[in-house]
């Protein structure tokens, strides 16, 4: 019962220290809004609080809500001149139909959260490494016992540092913050369909993507694959909202998300389609000023954890792996030798597991062809992106990751964001092509 | 008339792959099925009219419940359920589902390569949705389902799940041991596999300092303690269960009933040919 006050008290903290820099950006629906606020709230205020740590401030939980009103009184000083008022977009005809799916998204909803908070933390990742760091930030109320192992520092703390405050706050299960954070997303979603299409096609988009089976299983779970999930589709939706009308705000916020997906997982390279996304629409709008601030907050919010792991590496007793050189003739050499088994690993991790949105993609490459639907262009482009830069990496660690064969689930896990990338972008399709037919 | 038949021959190719395996229809009349389905939507596209959706429709959402309850079932039971109970092969029926959804769709569509495309995007949404759905509402059900039977389960209950055994040893370790120890595990090998592995026993362990036992060790100067473990894990090699293998000379060791959480003390040396126990501890002399 204290894990679950905990959860919702940490929650509503998040939410009220986020709110403000949702008055930054011109966001339309209200619950969008507070999902955001969830999302930048907890990322801000975690981040905050690592920060403070390297300044020598023991993790206790005052520091903690010291870095949480250093987050809220940030965004009050962005959102100074900013108007409160919330422009709604009031859909008074809620049909029977609408009203069905708002309510199986409810449950849906509720049962992954009693689901996440019911059963204890017992995967081997989070045993290992996510919850182990949570318990040893608790006990030496700072990092002393991480921060000299490659192994602790693979990854940065987002997620630790979530379960950490549940901890400090008295709660001992701290799994049920995932299906928060995953209800913020879909309120993004939401959000974002809303603005596209209509009401009941984000309805729709919302009940598909929580009933993804990958993604609702990962929001029972304490496994970091869905934060950095959350944060890079966010990252990637907020990148093509911008047009002609919104003053580039959203490449700002695009910045912001990307760079927070850097703050939860930083092995992969896929925020660099972000950026691409980023100065390809403040080319396209002449946004200048706002794309260049959404790729410098992009950078200042990586840089907070890369420059710390440098400096931690002359410590590592074992230092981590490494690519020997990215194009050489012996990487090139050593691809040749294992394309057959890099086939059937492709094959094994990536087109069998996501049969589904790989085919939806091909309908999507064809719609693209055939409609100048801008957003569905650019979402499907990225889409191809992220295969390409998944086999790339594939092939780039095949050649010095001796076990690279064993751990196909962490491929698998690592492309789990293809599934509401396609879901979404097929509904922005398939809503553009009715309203084209009538 | 022409696109009935057509229709009708791809529906039942599909049907009888679903009841049967995948690659049924080539292995007996050597065409594969996805041709006879490529030339149903070819057909369909040139000579079928929207008449024909007030029979497809019924079938297609039909269709989609099916499967959708055959999802739910599969990931309710155990995997291969459906298709022993029932005979039904369920990634031949999602093939079948996307095959009556794409002509579906083509009957609410215009005849041009948009309208096809629309088709096929539709029905792959479909196609692969219903997948998804399906076996999240399994997976809720089965979840659920267990929280119900066992509304008061402790933490050790729900960890006991996954780590039965070891986790209540790991919490007779915590009470023997001070803090600032050296707690000395088995190899991490099979079986040994969880209390072998120093990431995991360090979780339940720490701040204890945790190590897979080997000479010399690295902190003499800490309380030294050594894990008794028979191996938690069905043996797969040629390692026998139990750990350690050798004498060690001590002045007290513990035996664990994990079951009852309870401890019994031996103040003599740990032998490994009479001390042959599920979990224990070995005190290391300072020495």
């Amino acid at each position: 019962m204290i894990s679950l006050i905990s959860i919702v008290f940490v929650s509503c903290i998040y939410a009220l220290v986020g709110w403000n820099f949702t008055k930054v950006f011109k966001i339309i629906s209200s619950i969008e809004k507070l999902g955001l606020a969830i999302l930048v709230g907890a990322a801000g205020s975690t981040y905050l609080w690592y920060l403070l740590s390297l300044l020598n401030i023991p993790m206790t939980l005052l520091s903690f809500f010291l870095s949480a009103l250093l987050t809220y009184f940030l965004g009050k000083t962005l959102s100074l001149n900013c108007s409160s008022k919330l422009t709604t977009n009031n859909d008074s005809s809620i049909k029977l139909i609408d009203r069905v799916l708002i309510y199986l998204i409810m449950a849906g909803l509720l049962s992954a959260f009693i689901v996440g908070s019911y059963y204890v933390i017992t995967a081997w990742d989070s045993l290992a490494l996510y919850d182990f760091r949570a318990k040893a930030i608790v006990i030496d109320r700072g990092l002393s016992g991480i921060n000299s192992s490659s192994y602790d520092l693979s990854y940065p703390l987002f997620t630790s540092l979530l379960h950490a405050v549940v901890y400090l706050l008295g709660g001992i299960n701290p799994q049920g913050i995932y299906s928060i954070l995953n209800t913020s997303f879909l309120a993004i979603i939401y959000g974002r369909l809303k603005d596209w299409t209509s009401t009941r096609f984000a309805l729709i988009g919302v009940l598909l993507n929580l009933f993804t089976y990958e993604t609702f299983m990962h929001s029972t779970i304490a496994y970091n694959n869905l934060p950095y999930v959350i944060f890079l589709v966010s990252g990637f939706l907020y990148a093509v909202s911008d047009s002609k009308k919104t003053n580039g705000i959203f490449l700002v916020l695009s910045g912001i998300m990307l760079g927070f997906s850097t703050w939860v997982r930083t092995t992969e390279y896929f925020w660099v389609l972000g950026l691409l996304l980023i100065l390809w629409q403040t080319r396209k709008y002449k946004h200048l000023p706002t794309g260049f601030a959404g790729i410098a907050s992009f950078t200042i919010l990586k840089l907070g954890w890369s420059l710390y792991y440098l400096s931690r590496k002359p410590f590592f007793p074992d230092p981590p792996l490494e690519p020997h050189s990215l194009v050489s003739l012996s990487t090139l050499e050593i691809i040749r030798s294992n394309s057959s088994k890099l086939i059937e690993y492709i094959n094994r991790y990536i087109i069998h597991p996501y049969t589904g949105p790989l085919f939806t993609t091909i309908g999507l490459l064809l719609i693209s062809l055939r409609k100048s639907f801008y957003i569905v262009k650019l979402l499907t482009a990225t889409i191809l992106g992220v295969l390409v830069v998944t086999v790339g990496g594939i092939l780039i660690y095949s050649t010095f990751f001796t076990t690279w064969y064993e751990i196909g689930d962490s491929v698998r896990r690592m492309l789990l964001f293809l599934y509401p990338l396609t879901v979404t972008t097929s509904l922005i399709a398939v809503y553009n092509l009715t309203s084209n037919e009538k | 008339m022409i696109y009935l038949v057509v229709l009708l021959t791809s529906l039942l190719v599909a049907t009888i792959e679903a009841v049967s395996y995948p690659g049924f229809i080539q292995a007996h009349i050597h065409i594969p099925a996805y041709i006879i389905y490529i030339v149903s939507l070819m057909v369909a596209m040139l000579v079928q009219n929207s008449a024909q959706k007030k029979y497809l429709k019924p079938l297609a959402i039909s269709s989609l419940v099916v499967y959708i309850c055959l999802i739910i079932l599969e990931n309710t039971n155990y995997p291969n359920f459906i298709y022993s109970m029932l005979h039904v092969n369920l990634l031949s029926f999602r093939t079948l589902l996307f095959l009556m959804w794409t002509h579906f769709m083509i009957s609410l569509t215009k005849k041009d390569i948009l309208g096809f495309t629309y088709s096929f995007l539709v029905s792959s949404l479909i196609f692969f949705s219903s997948y998804e759905v399906g076996t999240t509402i399994g997976f809720i059900i089965t979840k659920i389902s267990f929280i119900i039977d066992n509304p008061t389960a402790t933490y050790r209950d729900k960890v006991g799940i996954s780590y039965k055994g070891f986790y209540p040893a790991m919490e007779l370790v915590k009470e023997l041991t001070p803090p600032s120890s050296l707690i000395l595990i088995p190899p991490r090998a099979n079986p040994w596999e969880v209390e072998g592995n120093t990431a995991m026993v360090r979780y339940f362990l720490y701040p204890r300092i945790v190590r897979n036992l080997e000479f010399p060790l690295n902190e003499p100067s800490l309380p030294t303690y050594i894990l008794i473990a028979h191996g938690s894990w069905k043996k797969t090699g040629s390692v026998d269960y139990g750990w350690p293998k050798v004498i060690v000379n001590s002045d007290r060791i513990w035996e664990f009933d994990t079951e009852n959480d309870k401890h019994i003390e031996y103040l003599r040396s740990y032998n490994p040919s009479e001390d042959e126990w599920d979990w224990g501890l070995i005190e290391v002399p300072n020495d």
